[in-house]
């Protein structure tokens, strides 16, 4: 595939200063650059206030470039006629899974979006069941959503998405609030998202077993991309990240120690099961 | 051993009795919480760990059952209950979304002068809280609105430390935080852990992080006490806490993997530190033979 | 607790009357009010307190949680007997200071107290049996005309929906922030109403702020979600009159007509 989903070019972004202050405002986004294959998942890393849900925003034109320009499959996002258009082909699922629901049914919240749009409802009936049940949430279809866990929330909002036929879902810390459970189904549905509708998934986390799961990397800090790259690639650069107030995943970390001990064991390993199984094999060498 | 602060008895708890929407969130609990200990208390969403905490200052009766402070019941009377307040110090989840004064120095001194307290030792309080959680003099006079996310969550904590509770309980203290953000809040809290001995109680779902510093651990399922021991043990049970929803320290799969695989390791690994004596010992030992 | 608020709450069914267009629900009701009005007798009343039983029973919404539901107004409706028990005319069946009690105070008492407890009730079917979204949806479309008169209907209606959506979030959210400012030791119930309304500003404060980031996040979420106003707008579930609907509002009318013909004959 090489469609280009995503073309971000030379962007900067500032929020306007407030009057009293006077100050000059600061730039959020200062000269970001970045391409994305249709179809690839990418993760984006960065500590808070490194500016990467600014940058999330402006996939969608919920943001708009105070220089540069962001294309989202071909279409610039400050030409306002395209802006509906752009916000269909590009969902976004936000962190607070309760500031993100619209309605006190489940199923009517997710029709939400293709209602906005125009869809007849027997279609609308279509969308919502299909993406009820690709998330897992069919048979909560008629429930109250605030009587719901954060992480079952959590899967109506993407289902709420889905419902667009989006061909890119942009997801904005997605796991932040919710428990370990929640967390891997929000996961799986971005894998399954992957396999059967091939979606280009771009993914805002400071989880590094999450991002270790994309298939590329994207660092910021301050407004700039410092790192990009394969996940093995820059999870092996411990002290930089460190720097830049990231963490790198346990078994990284473990195998980084070990390495400063002496020991000839691989650096990058991103599961606990590829960890386990290098380690077995540097014991059972001769 | 050391001796129990704060002990619950037999709690029960049931939210609207009698109702269609009748749920027992709390179940038979009996626990204890000791002297200048740390406590994790884990358990997923609905495992009933907020409906305990809110027990253990009196915020919510028990249906039956007692809660037991310094052996006395802390809903026996108006003055108990007051005593149990400031004595347990209760961190919500998010608890920046709690602050309400115009400036920070402010905010932190609503619980110290709540507990009718004179104003110098209010100051004395409210300074050394701050210090505690790192918020620097200069920010006192600014408003709490002004300052960054993990700033305001420490400003929060710092308002409930101000009361110098001797238990300190924390809900999720770190969601929502990053790694920086979180290692920062944790210190804090080690810090005053460290300096005036009180027992924390901490409430996670992260076992990642509850294997770094607790030492002994409560595991909630269904409003029950369903694991309780020091962490090796509570960690050793992998299945039955994947089971119930809770996620296993990353070292404790690696080490459970690495056993299977044929290598041997102690009981006791699940955090990185332990992972790399046991493997440099092993090590060494191979290169010796 | 605030959560055991069951006033304007929607119990999910699948009866008769659950499936009811919300439209026929709300006219029923308007129907329903203007007969209590008319009313004059005891056998109009009886006739609508049939109506109402048969409907409550229909629906299967449980009596218990209905008249829970009235407690809040009980303060409403003794107040309201007592004025009309000391107002009466006639003879004076019982007297003291300045009171006098009637047979007429007697009588109106009690209708007034029957009307107050069955409109109540009556306005409670419709949001116990109709979800917050259909309800606003049915005045959507019956306000639907007004539009020709420059009124933003869809706009009222949304801004009504958005309400409905968030109070449950609120009120837990006031919950949450109570405890927590408990647990610092405030305390809501004591001193004067200076010291009272005082101690509240720990809770209304943390309580705007949020409502104010919820709303914003809410509204983004929204934009992303491609809402652009009612303009080409379209339902999941399209409201459409069935045959019970007409059934319906066909015997609303019925009750509506016998209850005015009585009133004719002053009954």
């Amino acid at each position: 595939m090489d469609e280009t989903a995503i073309k971000i070019d030379n962007l900067t972004f500032f929020y306007n200063a407030d009057e009293e202050s006077g100050e000059a405002p600061e730039d959020v986004l200062a000269g970001v650059s970045l391409t994305i294959e249709a179809g690839s998942f990418v993760a984006v890393l960065g500590h808070n206030g490194s500016g990467k849900s600014t940058l999330a925003r402006h996939l969608n034109a919920l943001l708009l470039p105070k220089g540069g320009s962001v294309c989202v499959f071909g279409m610039d996002t400050r030409d306002e006629e395209l802006t509906l258009e752009i916000r269909r082909r590009v969902g976004m699922v936000f962190q607070n899974p309760d500031n993100q629901i619209v309605s006190n049914v489940v199923e009517e919240d997710v029709a939400f979006a293709p209602e906005n749009l125009g869809v007849p409802s027997e279609e609308i009936r279509k969308r919502v069941d299909e993406a009820l049940k690709m998330v897992g949430m069919y048979e909560f279809r008629d429930h109250a959503p605030h009587l719901l866990s954060g992480g079952q929330k959590q899967r109506v909002a993407i289902a709420g998405v889905l419902a667009m036929r989006p061909k890119c879902v942009v997801f904005d810390e997605p796991t932040a609030m919710l428990d370990p459970q929640g967390r891997r189904d929000v996961m799986d549905i971005i894998e399954k998202l992957r396999r059967e509708y091939g979606s280009t998934v771009i993914l805002i986390t400071h989880h590094m077993d999450e991002a270790a799961r994309a298939d590329r990397v994207v660092v910021m800090s301050d407004g700039r991309i410092v790192m990009d790259g394969a996940p093995r690639q820059i999870f092996s650069r411990v002290e930089e990240l460190e720097e830049l107030g990231l963490a790198v995943p346990g078994t990284v970390r473990l195998m980084w120690e070990l390495r400063k001990k002496g020991m000839d064991v691989p650096l990058t390993a991103l599961t606990a099961d590829e960890c386990a199984e290098r380690l077995a094999e540097h014991f059972a060498d001769r | 051993m050391k001796e129990p602060i704060l002990k619950t008895e037999e709690l029960t708890h049931i939210y609207s009795p009698g109702t269609p929407f009748e749920m027992t969130a709390v179940e038979n609990v009996s626990i204890e919480i000791r002297k200048g200990e740390i406590l994790g208390i884990i358990g997923h969403t609905g495992s009933g760990k907020s409906t305990l905490i809110q027990h253990l200052n009196a915020l919510v009766k028990p249906s039956s059952g007692r809660v037991l402070l310094e052996g006395r019941d802390i809903n026996e009377s108006k003055d108990s209950v007051r005593d149990a307040r400031a004595k347990v110090g209760l961190v919500f989840q998010y608890p920046e979304y709690q602050l309400f004064e115009e400036t920070v120095y402010k905010d932190i001194a609503f619980g110290p002068k709540n507990m009718k307290l004179s104003e110098d030792e209010i100051d004395g309080r409210v300074r050394r809280a701050a210090r505690f959680v790192g918020v620097e003099e200069e920010l006192l006079d600014r408003s709490p609105f002004d300052l960054s996310g993990g700033q305001k969550r420490r400003v929060a904590i710092a308002g409930v430390i101000a009361m110098m509770p001797e238990v300190l309980v924390l809900d999720e203290p770190m969601a929502g935080l990053d790694p920086q953000g979180r290692e920062e809040i944790m210190k804090n809290i080690l810090a005053y852990h460290d300096e005036t001995g009180a027992a924390i109680v901490i409430v996670t779902h992260s076992m990642d992080e509850a294997a770094s510093y607790a030492d002994r651990m409560i595991v909630l399922n269904h409003g029950r006490v369903a694991m309780e021991g020091a962490p090796e043990e509570v960690f050793s049970r992998g299945e039955e806490l994947r089971g119930m929803g809770l996620a296993t320290p990353v070292m404790t799969d690696v080490a459970d993997k690495l056993r299977k695989l044929g290598v041997e390791l102690p009981a006791s690994v699940y955090t990185v530190e332990q992972m790399v004596s046991a493997l440099t010992a092993l090590e060494r030992g191979r290169r010796g033979a | 607790m605030l959560k055991d608020i069951t006033l304007g709450q929607y119990f999910p069914g699948n009866t008769v009357v659950h499936r009811m267009d919300p439209r026929t629900k709300i006219l029923l009701v308007i129907i329903y009010i203007a007969a209590l009005f008319v009313a004059k007798s005891w056998i109009s009343y009886a006739v609508m307190l049939v109506c109402l039983t048969a409907a409550i029973a229909v629906s299967r919404i449980n009596l218990k949680v209905m008249l829970k539901g009235m407690k809040p107004l009980i303060f409403i409706i003794v107040l309201t007997a007592l004025l009309n028990l000391f107002y009466g005319s006639g003879e004076p069946i019982a007297e003291f200071w300045i009171f006098k009690i009637t047979r007429d105070g007697i009588t109106r008492a009690i209708f007034m107290a029957s009307r107050i407890v069955m409109l109540v009730m009556g306005t409670f079917m419709l949001t116990y049996t109709t979800s917050p979204i259909m309800l606003t949806y049915g005045l959507e479309l019956l306000l639907g005309p007004l539009k020709k008169l420059k009124v933003p209907v869809h706009e009222l209606a949304m801004v009504m929906s958005m309400a409905l959506r968030l109070i449950p979030t609120l009120i837990e959210e006031t919950d949450k922030i109570m405890s927590a400012q408990k647990a610092r030791g405030a305390q809501f119930d004591t001193g004067n109403l200076i010291e009272k309304a005082k101690a509240m500003l720990p809770i209304l404060v943390p309580l705007f702020i949020s409502s104010f980031r919820r709303a914003d996040e809410l509204a983004t979420a929204m934009e992303a979600r491609c809402y652009h106003g009612g303009e080409g707008r379209t339902r999941l579930n399209v409201l459409k009159f069935a045959a019970r609907d007409y059934m319906g509002l066909g015997l609303g009318l019925t009750v509506l007509a016998v209850v005015i013909v009585l009133a004719r004959f002053g009954l």
